[in-house]
């Protein structure tokens, strides 16, 4: 297979041919990433447009065909704080040319420049009662702004180390649009990976959310207020992203796990935090990262507590 | 010359399918149309201006063998074309395998390399083994992979909570397909695509489409309630699929507020 890809390369390269190329440059935006080409050396008849959130193209999804004169598209309806991949196929007499893979990270709008930060935008359109954890172990699970009602099976929302969470996401599946009600047992527990998107704590129980195993979690849109302790809970090497959030009233925003030295990155962005008893960012660990960027602060504390590595802040606010 | 092998192979790498990757929509065949006989896979080697990220792969990661690209484009064909392949009683053992082989060349053919001489023949090869409502099946399918996407991704997210059945999985994605292409149709006619529109024009195409997309919505989840017996089943595909439809009113909604592009 190789020496007959290379048969090709070379004749053509030989021949002095001129390569064909679709220069695709993308912009995020809130919930939508804007894309832009050009073409050089082939003109544009049949275009297609892809996205994935990774850079290989295998398993990419076509999300769109446009006209021949379109040199523009705007991919809507993107997760926030998820990196996406796009790319443009065009397709001459049977011939297809992919243009590059350009990336971008849709975040909500606004931030400590005045902007926006809208949190988590459910209104509740209905309960459920939850007698078990549910459990989302893949694809995407839906909870259209319902109330989700745990029952003292799963814990009464102290500060109780035993209770189970309401939700538990694992592999990057992601969990959207739903509310946890006012027991908020150990909230959400990812493993392996997750996402959250619109999503509100109404009264934070033992934590809003714990990483329980490592991998990345990326949570955006989020509202959690009422943590007796703190809001997130990092108990495992970890990367964390966490973009339009509003976290009012608790301990801390987040705490790794006490004693603990493995390496947590988190990056926050874009959140408005208010009346944090001790701070926001707090570890036992040398290794771990943390960012806080265009937020807006009232009353919150020590921004960074503990022996971070590196602890560092930009474009935030006071309100 | 040694700079190209590594480009060639590193490319090969890139493009190929990745280990447990679960099974794909479309793009499958695209990959699985990279096989050493399309020449679709030249042109990537060559035109892809992510050379530069491709060299960066070391020369001696090794590829995945024919055999495995051909086994995933299998498994996504087999997974695409299900309802088609399962009721097919008319058919003798020996067509069934020619059939699948046609459907196996239309998904390769639906990737990388569109040719349009080439899908003509295959599809009637197709058409010539159907009857006209299998076929009529065969033409719906053939477009749905990102409704099958969809599909899988709602699946897989209630699997622990209200998992539903192939039945179930059937009734959602064939009547989801048969509004989609009705709506389509509607797209087209609504001008909503053309470049050449006035801004009121483009306003008001957008309003015909948007309201045929909610009809579409409303449509489909109506007939699927009729399918569903279980109640959190059907709450959890109504909330999937209006945020879904959400996502593809706002899409919809770009075409009208970002000016469409001229030249290149």
């Amino acid at each position: 297979m190789i020496s007959r890809i290379l048969c090709g390369t070379a004749l053509l390269a030989f021949a002095g041919m001129a390569q064909a190329t679709i220069s695709l440059s993308a912009s995020a935006g809130n919930s939508q990433v804007s894309l832009s080409w050009s073409y050089s050396n082939e003109t544009p008849v049949t275009q297609e447009v892809y996205r994935d959130t990774d850079s290989n193209p295998s398993g990419r999804v076509r999300i769109g065909s446009v006209s021949a004169s379109t040199r523009s598209f705007t991919a809507t309806g993107l997760s926030n704080g998820t990196t996406y991949y796009f790319w443009i196929k065009n397709t001459v007499n049977g011939t297809a040319t992919n243009s590059n893979a350009a990336s971008a990270t849709p975040a909500g709008s606004g931030g400590g420049g005045g902007g926006a930060i809208t949190g988590a935008t459910c209104s509740s359109t209905g309960s459920v009662t939850v007698t078990a954890t549910i459990l989302v172990t893949s694809g995407t699970y839906d909870g259209g702004c319902r109330t989700y009602n745990p029952t003292s099976a799963l814990g009464d929302g102290g500060q109780g180390e035993d209770q189970d969470p309401a939700f538990r996401v694992e592999n990057n599946a992601l969990l959207r649009n739903a509310i946890l009600g006012n027991n908020g047992v150990d909230g959400v527990h990812f493993y392996n990976s997750g996402r959250l998107e619109n999503f509100r704590w109404t009264n934070v129980g033992e934590d809003a959310f714990t990483i329980k195993s490592g991998g990345t979690v990326s949570i955006t849109g989020v509202t959690g207020v009422n943590s007796e302790d703190k809001f997130a809970q990092v108990n495992a090497a970890s990367t964390l992203n966490v973009s339009n959030c509003i976290v009012d009233n608790a301990g801390k925003f987040l705490r790794q796990n006490g004693g603990t030295t493995f390496k947590v990155t988190v990056n926050v962005d874009r959140c408005r935090i208010s009346n944090m008893g001790e701070g926001i960012f707090r570890t036992d660990s040398s290794t771990s990262v943390a960012r806080l960027t265009n937020s807006q602060l009232r009353n919150s504390g020590t921004t960074c507590i503990g022996p971070w590595a590196s602890c560092t802040t930009s474009g935030n606010t006071s309100f | 010359m040694s700079g190209a092998a590594v480009i060639v192979v590193g490319a090969t790498v890139y493009w190929a399918p990745r280990p447990g990757e679960p099974v794909a929509p479309s793009e499958v065949s695209r990959v699985a149309a990279a096989s050493p006989s399309t020449p679709a896979r030249v042109q990537h080697a060559q035109r892809d201006p992510t050379q530069s990220q491709i060299t960066a792969t070391p020369a001696h990661t090794p590829a995945p063998s024919a055999d495995t690209e051909a086994s995933t484009i299998e498994q996504y064909a087999s997974e695409k074309y299900q309802y088609l392949l399962d009721d097919l009683r008319y058919l003798d053992a020996t067509q069934v395998e020619q059939l699948k082989r046609a459907l196996l060349a239309r998904e390769r053919l639906a990737g990388l390399s569109s040719d349009p001489a080439a899908m003509a023949a295959v599809e009637a090869g197709i058409r010539g083994l159907l009857r006209p409502d299998d076929y009529a099946t065969y033409e719906m399918l053939k477009e749905s992979d990102l409704e099958l996407f969809k599909l899988n991704e709602y699946a897989a997210g209630i699997t622990n909570v209200a998992p539903l059945s192939a039945a179930d999985r059937e009734s959602i994605l064939k009547t989801k397909l048969a509004y989609k292409d009705r709506f389509h149709q509607l797209l087209q006619d609504s001008g909503l695509q053309r470049t050449d529109l006035s801004a009121a024009e483009r306003e008001y195409a957008y309003s015909v489409t948007a309201r045929a997309l909610e009809g579409y919505r409303q449509s489909y989840l109506q007939e699927v309630r009729q399918y569903l017996t279980n109640e959190e089943q059907f709450a959890l595909l109504s909330n999937y699929e209006t945020t879904e439809f959400k996502a593809e009113l706002a899409r919809l909604r770009s075409m009208v507020d970002v000016p469409v592009q001229g030249g290149s």
